[in-house]
This record gives C-alpha cells, sequence and structure tokens, in this order.
C-alpha cells in the first residue's frame, strides 16, 4: 500500500467536447476549453471544494477553443491565452471575459498547441507564447506586441516551397534558465521533433519517431534543458535526456511501449520533475518515475561524450473511462491534485496520494 | 461454374489473419509449450479481442504463460477501474486527500471567481521593474524529414558540413608570409583572440554538461512577499531534483538561489550535504555549525558533521557530534552503529593506523544520512 493511489475526486459530463483544461494558478479552480454542438467554442470555469467540483461560469465564443495556457501571465493577472478552430490566438482577462484584451490572427488553420514562458515565475526572460497550427508554421508571440508575432518557425521542401509544410500537432518551451536562453520543440503529424534554439535562431536538434508526435513536454521550463518527452500515436513514448548530446548519436534515448493505444500526453509533476502522468486512448492514465543511471554521461569511442539514459518505472496505473484522456493538468499548488477531459465529454478531478513517497 | 463465390471469403478474424496465426495455435497445449513471447502476445490480443470467440480462461492461461517468461511485460498491466474517494476509506494518504486547506487559502475571497493576490510592486518601486525587451523579429526555416534515410542523409550533410563550416568561420586561417607586412598591418590581434575564445565557448557549451550561466540568485525586486515562498521553495525543489540526478554543481546554483530569496535552515542543510558531495568540507562546516548555532537538536546537522570529521581523520569531533546525535535521537541507527566503529578502533590503534577504517566507515553510512528533505 506504499504506492501512490490515484482517485476520482469528482466526475463531471460536460455538454460539448472538451479539448484542454488548465489549473488557474493559486487557487482552486480551473478552466476547461472545448467546443459546442452548434459549432461555438467555450471556456468553462470549475472551482474544486473538499468534497465537490462547482460550475461557475461557462463563457461562450464564436469558435471553438483547441488549447490554452497560463504560462506567460503574471500571477497578479491570470490572463489565459488560447488558440481556436479559426487560427485566431487570444489573450482572455477571465474577470471581463466579454473582449479579448489581446487577439490576432496568426494562423491560416486550427492552432493545435499553445505554450507559454516567462510568467508565473517560472522561466527567465521576457513573457512569449508560442503556437503551432495545422498551416505547418510554429509562431512566437510578445503579449506586449500585437499583429506581427516576434519570430515564425516555417517548414520549407528542398526546393524552397513553404505551401506543403507538415501539420504541427504539439509545442513546448524549455530551457528558460537564463534571460538570453530558450528553446522551443515542436512535434509533427509525421514524427518529426524539432527543437529551436531561440537564443541562435537555429534547429537545434531534429529527430524523426515514425509516428505522428501527440506531445511534447520538458520535464521543467526554466532550468538548463535536461528531460524532453514525446508521446505518439502508436503507443509509445519517447524520453530524451538532452544534457548530453552527441555528434553521432545525437541525444541518449528511452522509448517505451505503453498504453496498448494513441498516447495522447504526458504531464510532469510540477513539484518533480521525474513523476510524470501519460494518458492513453483507451482512457487509461499512468504514473511514471524516471530513476537516473549512475552516471549520466560517459565517453564514446572517440572520447566524445555521450548521453546514458536511465529507465522509467510505471508506479500506478488506473483507466478513468472508455475514452481518450485528451487533456491532463497538474495543479501547481497542491500536490497530486489533477484535472483531466476525455473525449467522452467529462471532466474529471483526480488526486494521487504518497506521492512525496516515491 | 455458375457458382458465383466471391474472391476471397470476408474473414472472420482480421487479427488472427494479419498475425498469420492458425486457430490451431489458440490451444492450451500450444501456448502452454511456447516460448516466443511475441508470438504469445499476438495470442493474448487476438483472444482478448474476442473475434474468435471469448474464452476468459484461456485468456488467463496465456496471460500466465507471459508472466513466466517475462513478468514485466506491458501488456500484462490491467489499468484497474479508478477509486473513488470512497473506496479509498482510511487506508489513503490523508494529506493528499485534505483540499480543505487548499480551498480555504486560495477560493474563499468572496471574489467572483479569482481571489486576489496583493499587487506586486508598490508604488515608486513599479519604476524599477525590469522589463526584457521585445524579440527582434526572425524566421526560420527547416525542412520536414520524411523518414529515417533523410535522417540519415541529413545527418551526413551535417556531417560533412562540419569541416568547412570551421574554415568558413575562420577564412584567416591561411598563413600570412612574414614578409606580407600590408596583410600583417591589417590583421587585428585582439580580435583573433577574441574569436579563439568564443570559439571555445562555443565547443565548451556543445558539450552541456552543466548550466553556463546560471544566476546564482533570483530577481525577486518585483515580487510581491506572499510570491517569495513558493519561489524559494521551487528553487529548492530543483535543487534536490538537481542532488538526485548526481548534478551537485547545478544543485548548489539553485540551493544558493533559494537562499537568495528566503532564508531555510532546511536548504543551508542541502546545500551542505551538496559540499559534501564536492568534498568542499570546509564550506560544508560551516554551514552546518551556522545550523546549530540556531538549531542545537539539528539531528542531520549533527550527523554530517559527524561524517565529515570521520572523513578528515579526527574521530575525537566526530564521536562528540555522533555521541550528541545519538542522544537526541535514540533510535537512529546511524549514529549507534558509527560511534561503536569509532569508540571499539579509537583506543587499540593509533590515529594513522585507523585512518581507513574511519573511510570506510564514513562511506558506508554515507548514503543513510543523504536524505534531503
Amino acid at each position: 500500500m506504499d504506492k501512490p493511489q490515484m482517485i476520482l475526486h469528482q466526475y463531471n459530463q460536460l455538454n460539448y467536447t472538451a479539448y484542454d483544461c488548465k489549473w488557474i494558478p493559486s487557487s482552486a479552480k480551473f478552466v476547461v476549453l472545448g467546443g459546442l454542438a452548434r459549432g461555438t467554442g467555450c471556456i468553462d470555469i470549475f472551482e474544486v471544494t473538499a468534497n465537490d467540483v462547482k460550475h461557475v461560469k461557462q463563457i461562450e465564443k464564436s469558435k471553438p477553443v483547441k488549447c490554452g495556457t497560463f504560462g506567460a501571465t503574471s500571477l497578479q493577472q491570470r490572463h489565459l491565452a488560447t488558440g481556436d478552430f479559426d487560427g485566431r490566438m487570444c489573450i482572455w482577462n477571465l474577470e471581463q471575459p466579454d473582449i479579448p484584451i489581446y487577439q490576432v490572427k496568426g494562423h491560416k488553420e486550427i492552432i493545435n498547441a499553445i505554450d507559454g514562458v516567462g510568467g508565473l515565475n517560472i522561466g527567465e526572460g521576457a513573457p512569449e507564447i508560442v503556437t503551432g497550427s495545422r498551416d505547418g508554421l510554429v509562431k512566437l508571440w510578445d503579449p506586449r506586441q500585437t499583429v506581427d508575432p516576434v519570430a515564425v518557425m516555417s517548414p520549407m521542401n528542398v526546393d524552397g516551397d513553404t505551401s506543403n509544410g507538415r501539420d504541427c500537432w504539439t509545442v513546448a518551451f524549455g530551457n528558460a534558465y537564463t534571460p538570453e536562453e530558450r528553446c522551443v520543440a515542436a512535434g509533427y503529424d509525421n514524427g518529426d521533433v524539432k527543437l529551436f534554439d531561440l537564443r541562435t535562431m537555429t534547429v537545434r536538434w531534429e529527430a524523426n519517431l515514425k509516428n505522428g508526435v501527440c506531445h511534447l513536454e520538458f520535464d521543467r521550463k526554466d532550468i538548463c534543458m535536461n528531460k524532453l518527452v514525446a508521446t505518439t500515436l502508436e503507443q509509445k513514448f519517447h524520453i530524451f535526456d538532452l544534457r548530453t548530446h552527441n555528434e553521432k548519436t545525437g541525444f541518449a534515448t528511452l522509448s517505451m511501449k505503453a498504453h496498448d493505444s494513441t498516447i495522447w500526453a504526458c504531464r510532469h509533476l510540477p513539484q518533480n520533475r521525474d513523476v510524470f502522468a501519460t494518458c492513453g486512448g483507451e482512457g487509461s492514465l499512468h504514473l511514471w518515475k524516471y530513476n537516473y543511471p549512475a552516471s549520466r554521461v560517459k565517453e564514446d569511442g572517440d572520447k566524445k561524450p555521450i548521453g546514458v539514459v536511465g529507465n522509467a518505472e510505471l508506479v500506478q496505473d488506473v483507466k478513468l473511462g472508455g475514452q481518450p484522456i485528451n487533456a491532463f493538468d497538474w495543479s501547481p499548488d497542491k500536490q497530486g491534485l489533477a484535472v483531466a477531459t476525455g473525449f467522452d465529454q467529462s471532466v474529471r478531478v483526480v488526486i494521487v496520494t504518497k506521492l512525496n513517497r516515491i | 461454374m455458375g457458382l458465383n463465390l466471391p474472391e476471397k471469403m470476408p474473414s472472420e478474424s482480421p487479427l488472427l489473419e494479419a498475425y498469420q496465426l492458425l486457430v490451431e495455435d489458440l490451444d492450451y497445449g500450444a501456448i502452454g509449450k511456447c516460448t516466443d513471447v511475441a508470438m504469445l502476445v499476438k495470442i493474448l490480443r487476438v483472444l482478448r479481442s474476442a473475434q474468435v470467440g471469448y474464452y476468459p480462461d484461456l485468456i488467463e492461461f496465456t496471460e500466465e504463460r507471459i508472466r513466466m517468461l517475462n513478468p514485466k511485460h506491458i501488456i500484462l498491466t490491467k489499468d484497474d477501474n479508478v477509486w473513488s474517494r470512497e473506496d479509498v476509506g482510511e487506508s489513503g494518504d490523508a494529506q493528499a486527500l485534505d483540499l480543505t486547506d487548499l480551498c480555504r487559502s486560495t477560493a474563499s475571497l468572496g471574489l467572483d471567481h479569482i481571489p486576489d493576490l496583493e499587487p506586486s510592486c508598490s508604488g515608486t518601486n513599479c519604476d524599477e521593474v525590469v522589463m526584457y525587451p521585445i524579440r527582434k523579429r526572425a524566421a526560420m526555416h527547416c525542412e520536414p524529414l520524411k523518414n529515417e534515410s533523410d535522417l540519415n542523409a541529413a545527418k551526413r550533410k551535417n556531417e560533412t558540413e562540419q569541416p568547412s563550416d570551421c574554415s568558413h568561420g575562420h577564412p584567416k586561417n591561411k598563413r600570412i608570409k612574414s614578409s606580407d607586412f600590408t596583410s600583417w598591418d591589417k590583421y587585428d590581434v585582439h580580435a583573433e583572440l577574441l574569436k579563439i575564445d568564443e570559439k571555445h565557448d562555443e565547443e565548451k557549451r556543445d558539450r552541456v554538461t552543466g548550466c553556463h550561466g546560471l544566476a546564482e540568485f533570483v530577481r525577486i525586486d518585483d515580487k510581491a512577499t506572499s510570491e517569495k515562498e513558493p519561489i524559494a521553495l521551487r528553487e529548492k525543489e530543483k535543487g534536490n531534483e538537481a542532488y538526485r540526478a548526481g548534478d551537485y554543481n547545478e544543485a548548489l546554483s539553485y540551493f544558493n538561489r533559494s537562499l537568495s530569496v528566503q532564508m531555510s535552515l532546511v536548504v543551508i542543510n542541502n546545500r551542505a550535504q551538496v559540499y559534501i558531495k564536492l568534498k568542499k568540507f570546509a564550506e560544508a562546516v560551516s554551514d552546518l555549525k551556522y545550523i546549530l548555532s540556531n538549531d542545537s537538536q539539528n539531528v542531520k546537522a549533527l550527523l554530517r558533521l559527524g561524517t565529515i570529521y570521520a572523513e578528515q581523520k579526527e574521530p575525537e569531533k566526530a564521536v562528540q557530534y555522533f555521541k550528541s546525535a545519538s542522544q537526541l535521537c535514540p533510535e537512529s541507527k546511524v549514529a549507534a552503529r558509527m560511534l561503536e566503529r569509532l569508540t571499539e578502533q579509537a583506543p587499540t590503534t593509533t590515529r594513522d593506523e585507523a585512518g581507513p577504517v574511519w573511510r570506510c566507515s564514513a562511506k558506508k553510512k554515507g548514503p543513510l544520512i543523504e536524505v534531503i528533505e
């Protein structure tokens, strides 16, 4: 009985399809983003109480909302940045949600993923938001500058044609441990993972995982990049140790098979970067612990450093429902508290116990 | 040939066909003899799909067989249905389950929905808030990798490019003849030296094993007092994580950052443990003495001091600290064992001979007080 248990605190049925969920920092509330059957979008606010989950407010918007983040806002303001089906990126003040405080039609097609850094005291440097879209572009925004993105990462075919981009499914910030250093990882439908270095504006590293990359996350955004987890369509997730790059072999990689289905999301525990949850296509939720090897670096044949990967241990697994769990978020304020949305039009508040004992 | 048979009978079990298995394989005898885990997994998938009929006992038998051959196979993980609060009852972790704290501290402030935090900066201070400049507009183009062979091609391209890159970056690598005075006039020694330095730095950066340029303090001038505690806590967590990963220098930086926000004896204690790992005993001793001057009952600090002195071959001092530790915490096995070793050896041997013993015992007990909080 000493291993962590996952407990369902509350199950709420929704009348729309939920795409993303996020805790409102330093509060007991969370938002659920989704699309209603009549083709409009909504931002739903819930509040957790000791024994219950209360619906606070529903804000309806003209287009379904695909993704959201609080990553680039201050702890005082807590403005929510969202990406919608129309390619628009908006920032909302949830106290006065009628008109967005920032709005830009950033992409031609749906914004699949959004991430923020530099806010909430996480990450050094300027607050920035990154969006990834079906039009293949990854764009970097500064909430203080409207209309134009501060950087665009566009795909290009060999002949310089940029029209035939891949569908970008996921983006993530990392390496923001000094005001200058910053990286964006992007995952595409063809299995590409690209790591963009925003300091030098170069592609720092790229790889192909053979299957569409559903979700990417750094274990922490605001440290010298340590680990990156990529989850894919076909049962596998990959852990890259980003500390040591070898010219020939790249980063040390651990590939794990799990869930027997698409792995929709991976989220690291904010209080411990080596514990993370993965969400599967059959409604399952797995909790993993990464164990480091005795030495993280060794020398290869040419006396060049080469990374050594550790192992990932399955700590606990449960089934939340029959449909995929497509989004998951740990509470930044209460260790072990989490919210998950599923394609069965539901939102679940989950509590994971005994996390400080693993 | 009046019969109009379809060219191919629609398969009753597409999975069975896809795996190229025969119905005969799905049999207790065959499964019991099979040692090929991959084959068994295929059989299990077919059985679980129920395309050839549902045989719960045979499924269990196959699972048992796989468990025997490879107990940790991923197909054996069974996602149990999630527990509700009622199921857990008293066995649960009461602290984790108790949400009243969170709700009280953050949600009871009567506002529409989000509780207000105090404003981040008061009056004049606001002007001094650091504003990071907006990034200059930039664009980046990258080719999609189509498959493995493309990736290899890209790698090869990179490899072949690298040497040319070097020469490209340093076009002045060509030797200047000693008689070519005009060229020497143009040669800027300082610039060249700088270039070499830069190249050196770049090389260092490429070898990423530490965090270059990680500040030893956190900027908190513009933060509200209520924000400081979480920041300090987060820096401490990062330090603990780095310590567990074996990156001691990084851990040290993060503990320093945490202390720059807020003083905490726990963090100083952790920093002392990092100093011990880095063999910086003087710094460790000064940290631990500081802890004891504030909290003379800190068992961990006493044990760590004892360990340092044992390591540095000063058994008298070590014994003294282990004694006070075991008085405070009689159940501490570490202190008891160390004392036993030290007192056993001390009277009968001279200090020099005893040297290796201290070291050996210190190493043995090392991990026991390594626990960082």
